[in-house]
């Protein structure tokens, strides 16, 4: 008798162990994380996505304690998986009106600034407030929120296909001012060996989010957004940011 | 000797100090005073270029801008960045107004300007995060709800008598400000400082309404006279009238009535700004019917209760049905037809095209652009053939209800701007409203704030030009005609559902009343949600569910049915707008 009981002794753990496991297996939610090129932001490096909103994501989901699959797509197709596909979340978006119902959302997980950049060996007039770029011919790219944002203000818009091109556009004088998002244009001109001197003019903010399918548990996306919450009050995108940008040599703007 | 020889070259050391001295002292007193002269030369320019139109004398003009150059000292070289919803005011304020503040104080200002949607996603991120992504927002008012609840705003009373006593403008005169009950929570502290208003008032084509021959054809089919309409009746009756008897006038086809219908967030707007109150869904009450506002939230002392009939509220009552039954037939009949696929910004133009005779409420915040000149709705002279009066009541209203919905841009604070950084920004807020400054933005945005502005000659001398937004201003009406109250919790979350389950009754895959009944159950379902989220003796509770008709028979709102078609009745322009 006391070697069997002392045999369900030494049984027991493993099998509260197996069943809680299988039961936090069944907990544990798997999300499908999808996104698109957007440097530095998102790149694809040998097939897998890398880039800062990458890191913060993935610190997001780990945190969560959520299993995750990550994978590039070209912005429209990865919209519809989200769109279409339960547990799939696609980042980083900006949360517009019109896409509002269509998603379920997790947010902030990307703020960032947009400005305008000279030529670096040019010298501009005084550029105080938005209304100051009127007479300037504006770079921006096919699909973005800000150059879009430009157009309606009746601001002269130049898109190219990508935000890449501006570079070599901006230093051929085919427009007069890069219209981006800082750390982009700092990383694109960086990969160009071109030094762009500080933006004189910052003119506006983007908040990005994460939009996951409509009908995706609510809980998730609660736990999500709490943690997200978490971490940008305890520093851990600051982190992050730092660390990314050491990777790269990148003196990014606080 | 080495003494004599020490104290001698003391002496000397002594003499040179002094004289060096003197010299710093007269280098500091010319370099200070070329200093007071350059900024005197950039004040006068701002006061010549841009603000010799003023409540104030150019003096105090000049003793108030050296106010704020003096405050400002601490924080000059900052960058401070603020937020606010895309109107001529705003884009008047960050491209001129931000240029006048760094000139005369020293701080830059990055005023963006976006879409109001986006100015609550940017303040709701900065909430969650407590990220510094602004140091100010420009908010609608209509968020009072959530920031007296929610403990993320500043309370402004507070921060100017203590924080930031060194910080405030003595002449900010908050008695001149005409918006300030709507800034204000039940707990009595001002969370919001008004920085524009406008309205939504009637809009009509008075030229159309005085040609004979149009007034004797309505006279003839309906039985009273073609004026301003001061019920549905009358209105629906003009808008059949235009659209379905005149089809034409001067060759080109015209329409009775404008709106919108596109699922899209500016649909919620639409709905909640006005339909319901003008019905006369809510209860009495100013600035908001209490127990029962015009969202149909019922408030048991501050606490939200419930927005289903069965809870006490009124969102899915015989009045909210009517009130939305009528906004989706007569955008179906009478709207032209493109009108029930545009949101907010598409419709607003339309007007401008000369081919709409009337809208129930329309936004005084396009004054500006409607009378710009060589439109078919201007009069060559500069006059415009169009005016705003009150809007018809709906069949539920009663004396004692608001009459109309009015935006009030509000600055508002959150607590999780670093403090050095939020007294820069208030600065600037203060500069944007103060009067050196705000008749002008007044002139220019026509979106008033202040009663010194509103009475001001120069308003006087505009007035008839501007179709008689200048006449509602000077009357009671500012008072009746409101934003959205504090009844409603969190309107961020509350607001979505207004136009998710109207679209579906507009597109007709819904009844209308099945969609309030729908839109009802959201409400108490994120009231029930809210009540476990916030905290506080204002947050909200849901009170049990009774039957539908424990409320219906009680005094006031949820009311029970009523004629909803009485006789339509209209008055002349002149004494309809005595109404105000």
């Amino acid at each position: 008798m006391p070697g069997k009981r002392a045999f369900l002794r030494q049984l027991l753990p493993w099998v509260i162990g197996a069943a809680v496991s299988a039961s936090h297996a069944e907990e544990r939610p798997h999300i499908n994380l999808v996104s698109f090129v957007d440097s530095p932001y998102v790149l694809p490096v040998e097939h897998r996505p890398e880039g800062l909103v990458v890191d913060y994501v993935e610190a997001l989901l780990k945190r969560a304690g959520f299993d995750f699959s990550m994978q590039i797509l070209p912005p429209k197709r990865a919209l519809l998986h989200a769109l279409k596909q339960d547990n799939t979340c696609v980042f980083p978006i900006e949360r517009s009106q019109e896409r509002e119902v269509e998603f379920q959302w997790v947010s902030p997980v990307l703020i960032s600034r947009h400005g305008f950049f000279p030529h670096p060996e040019k010298d501009i007039g005084e550029l105080r407030v938005l209304a100051d770029v009127q007479d300037y011919r504006l770079g921006s790219y096919l699909g973005s929120g800000i150059g879009e944002y430009l157009s309606a203000l009746g601001f002269d818009v130049d898109y190219a296909a990508t935000n890449e091109a501006n570079i070599q556009k901006l230093l051929a004088d085919r427009v007069g001012l890069w219209a981006s998002d800082e750390v982009s244009a700092l990383y694109i001109a960086s990969r160009y060996g071109v030094e762009l001197r500080p933006s004189p003019l910052i003119f506006f903010t983007t908040v990005r989010a994460m939009g996951c399918y409509a009908e995706m548990n609510p809980k998730y996306v609660q736990t999500l957004n709490k943690v997200l919450s978490d971490m940008h009050r305890d520093g851990s995108f600051d982190i992050l940011k730092a660390a990314f940008a050491e990777r790269l040599k990148l003196s990014f703007p606080r | 000797m080495g003494d004599l020889h020490h104290r001698g070259l003391g002496q000397i050391a002594i003499k040179t100090s002094h004289c060096i001295l003197l010299i710093l002292s007269l280098a500091l007193t010319f370099t200070v005073s070329a200093q007071q002269e350059v900024w005197q030369q950039r004040a006068e320019f701002w006061l010549d270029r841009e603000f010799s139109e003023s409540t104030l004398s150019r003096e105090a003009q000049l003793s108030e801008l050296r106010w704020f150059a003096r405050a400002a000292k601490p924080f000059q070289s900052m960058t401070v960045r603020v937020v606010s919803e895309r109107i001529d005011t705003h884009w008047y304020e960050a491209s001129v107004l931000a240029k006048a503040f760094e000139d005369i104080t020293g701080i830059r200002v990055i005023h963006e300007v976006t879409g109001e949607d986006d100015v609550i996603k940017k303040l709701q991120a900065q909430v969650v995060s407590g990220v510094n992504i602004y140091d100010a927002f420009i908010n609608d008012s209509d968020l009072i709800g959530y920031h007296f609840r929610s403990g993320e705003a500043v309370k402004l009373d507070i921060f100017m008598q203590d924080a930031g006593k060194d910080v405030t403008l003595p002449t900010l005169d908050l008695d001149d400000f005409i918006g300030l009950a709507f800034t204000t929570g039940p707990d009595g502290h001002l969370y919001q400082l008004p920085d524009q208003q406008f309205a939504n008032l009637y809009w009509y084509r008075a030229d159309w309404f005085a040609r004979p021959e149009l007034r004797a054809q309505f006279k003839e089919l309906y039985g009273y006279a073609l004026d301003v309409p001061q019920n549905w009746s009358a209105y629906e009756d003009i808008a059949e009238f235009f659209t379905v008897h005149v089809k034409e006038i001067d060759g080109e086809k015209v329409w009775g009535h404008m709106d919108y219908g596109k699922a899209d967030p500016s649909l919620g707007w639409r709905i909640s700004d006005a339909w319901l109150s003008l019905a006369g869904a809510g209860d009495k009450g100013l600035p908001n019917g209490l127990p029962v506002d015009e969202w149909g939230i019922r408030v048991k002392d501050c606490r939200p209760v419930g927005a289903s009939v069965g809870r006490g509220g009124a969102l899915d009552s015989p009045a909210a049905i009517y009130a939305v039954t009528k906004y989706v037939e007569w955008l179906n009949k009478f709207a032209p037809p493109e009108a029930r696929d545009m949101n907010f910004t598409e419709a607003g133009n339309w007007l401008q095209r000369g081919n709409i005779a009337q809208q129930i409420w329309w936004y005084s915040a396009f004054t500006a652009a409607l009378t710009e000149p060589d439109t078919p709705i201007m009069n060559a002279d500069g006059t415009p053939r169009w005016r705003m009066a009150p809007s018809p009541k709906g069949a539920y209203w009663e004396e004692g209800m608001k009459l109309g919905y009015q935006d009030a841009g509000s600055w508002t604070f959150l607590k999780s701007t670093p403090k050095d950084r939020m007294k820069a920004a208030w600065l600037y807020a203060q500069f944007v409203v103060s009067k050196t400054v705000s008749l002008r933005k007044t002139l220019v945005g026509l979106t008033p704030v202040r009663l010194s502005d509103i009475e001001s000659r120069a308003m006087s001398d505009r007035a008839a030009k501007l179709g008689g937004l200048v006449e509602f201003y000077r009357s009671r009406g500012r008072d009746l005609w409101t934003p959205t109250g504090t009844n409603v919790p969190d309107y961020t979350r509350l607001s979505n559902h207004w136009w998710q389950w109207v679209g579906r009754a507009t597109s007709g895959e819904l009844t209308v009343s099945e969609a309030m009944r729908g839109i009802a159950e959201s409400f108490d379902a994120t009231l029930a949600e809210l009540a476990s989220s916030m905290t506080g003796p204002c947050s909200p509770k849901l009170a049990k569910l009774k039957p539908r008709t424990h409320w219906l028979i009680q005094p006031g709102s949820p009311k029970a049915p009523v004629d909803e078609d009485p006789a339509g009745v209209t008055l002349p322009y002149q004494e309809a707008i005595r109404a105000w």
